[in-house]
């Protein structure tokens, strides 16, 4: 009864998603660690599509004097295969496989990387907590492991290449996410948190670990068929400086910085399948030493229950 | 248990967020070295001829990028290129076509940047043009 229960209980988990960018010093919106949202019926196995893009926008200061600025626009797109299943009642494995198209265009030219990104693989451990008097409560803490399957050209960190439009980082690295996701009737909120523990790839360039924190109120609707659940939020991303050589502690600090995002969305679930959308948009941001602006993130996805 | 994970976790989120090592070699102009290897200081060329460029740049640590300019009569700029390169060294391998009509004497100028810091070092190498 109790899981019957919990199925009904959004969850919410994160992982760490696509890769990041721009050419020369000033690097893109490798703070990205990409949401998954909340997700229906702990319970259930479900398998998707997620489609997320977004645009960045920097303005590099010319290396040399008189020189004028290098202006660069990025499109980050990605089409995710992702899917859960239910290892245990208090275990789930979770699986995505991106695909990546991304686009680099400055004053000059315009490139273009696109393939199948870094594979992530996810285990969720629901934390058994006391059944409060009145609503739902869960408790998720996940780790996983993002493993280089994308394609990083070993030129990239050369500073003629371009690493945050890699369809890959090249490297292994390590996500978790902790997720506390409360409902009383109708309403709920979750709160969640995860990172990513990046390592240096073969051609020793590391990007910045990165850290979330995510706050979402939602509002839970069922009509008919239909299930309804709009939910809006806020969303703060860091991302630590990367390395251009992580053995010779060659720090990039025109990488990294702070995202923060006003979120808003909704999800419809009909019977056993389900569709989301959501929008990102940017509040506050401060991002390689303010010379990258993103802009609004737009997510759409579909899932089956099974 | 749960205050316990919760505890953990936040070590841990803010062990991976902590401070940076960083290499911090204090710049030093003698360990960059920029070498220019062509064209040579003795050669002339003529209008349609390719000058080709040749150069080369190493330091102790990362370097960030050179910029090439060729200059003429008033230190007007006839050509130049410029462009982000990252490590610790590096060479050059390009062209200018000599357009000019005029005769005179050429400055060709390669200026390699250190750092971010404005750091950085001029090689210069003059050659001539009928």
């Amino acid at each position: 009864m109790r899981r019957i229960t919990l199925g009904l209980l959004l969850t919410s988990v994160l992982s760490a998603g696509a890769p990041d960018s721009i050419a020369c010093d000033v690097c893109g919106c490798s703070a990205n660690i990409q949401s998954l949202g909340l997700l229906p019926q702990f319970s259930n196995n479900f398998v998707g599509l997620q489609y997320l893009t977004y645009h960045s926008v920097s303005n590099h200061p010319a290396l040399f004097e008189g020189k004028p600025d290098e202006h660069t626009e990025q499109q980050f797109r990605s089409l995710q295969l992702w899917g859960r299943i239910r290892l245990s009642q208090r275990f789930q494995l979770l699986a995505f496989v991106p695909y990546l198209h991304n686009t680099n265009q400055d004053t000059s030219a315009s490139i273009t990387k696109s393939g199948i990104g870094d594979v992530t693989l996810m285990v969720n451990y629901s934390v058994p907590l006391k059944r409060p008097s009145k609503g739902e409560r869960l408790l998720l803490a996940g780790l996983g492991i993002k493993a280089p399957t994308g394609h990083y050209d070993s030129l990239a960190n050369t500073g003629t290449g371009l690493p945050n439009v890699q369809t890959g980082t090249g490297s292994w690295d390590m996500n978790g996410n902790l997720s506390y996701t409360r409902r009383f009737s109708r309403w709920g909120y979750n709160a969640e948190g995860s990172f990513s523990m990046t390592t240096p790839n073969r051609s020793r360039y590391k990007f910045g670990n990165k850290t979330a924190l995510a706050l979402n109120a939602f509002y839970w609707k069922k009509s008919g068929a239909f299930t309804f659940v709009p939910q809006c939020g806020l969303r703060v991303e860091h991302a630590l400086h990367d390395y251009d050589n992580y053995d010779k502690k060659w720090l990039n600090e025109q990488t990294g910085g702070v995202l923060s995002f006003v979120t808003a969305g909704a999800q419809v679930m009909l019977k056993q399948a389900g569709l989301r959308a959501m929008a990102y948009i940017p509040a506050y941001q401060h991002y390689a030493t303010g010379y990258v602006h993103t802009r609004t993130r737009w997510e759409c996805s579909v899932f089956f229950l099974f | 248990m749960n205050k316990q994970l919760i505890t953990l976790s936040t070590i841990f989120i803010l062990c991976i967020t902590a401070c940076q090592k960083k290499d911090s070699t204090a710049f030093n102009p003698d360990n960059l070295k920029v070498s220019i290897e062509s064209p040579l200081a003795t050669q002339t060329y003529k209008k349609g001829d390719t000058v080709f460029i040749k150069a080369a740049a190493s330091y102790t640590t990362e370097m960030h990028g050179y910029e090439i300019s060729i200059t003429g009569k008033d230190s007007t700029e006839i050509w130049g290129m410029d462009e982000h390169v990252h490590g610790s060294s590096f060479s050059i391998d390009t062209f200018w076509v000599d357009d000019q009509s005029e005769a005179q004497t050429l400055n060709l100028a390669l200026t390699v940047e250190a750092d971010h810091d404005g750091h950085q070092k001029t090689e210069n190498r003059t050659f001539s043009i009928q």
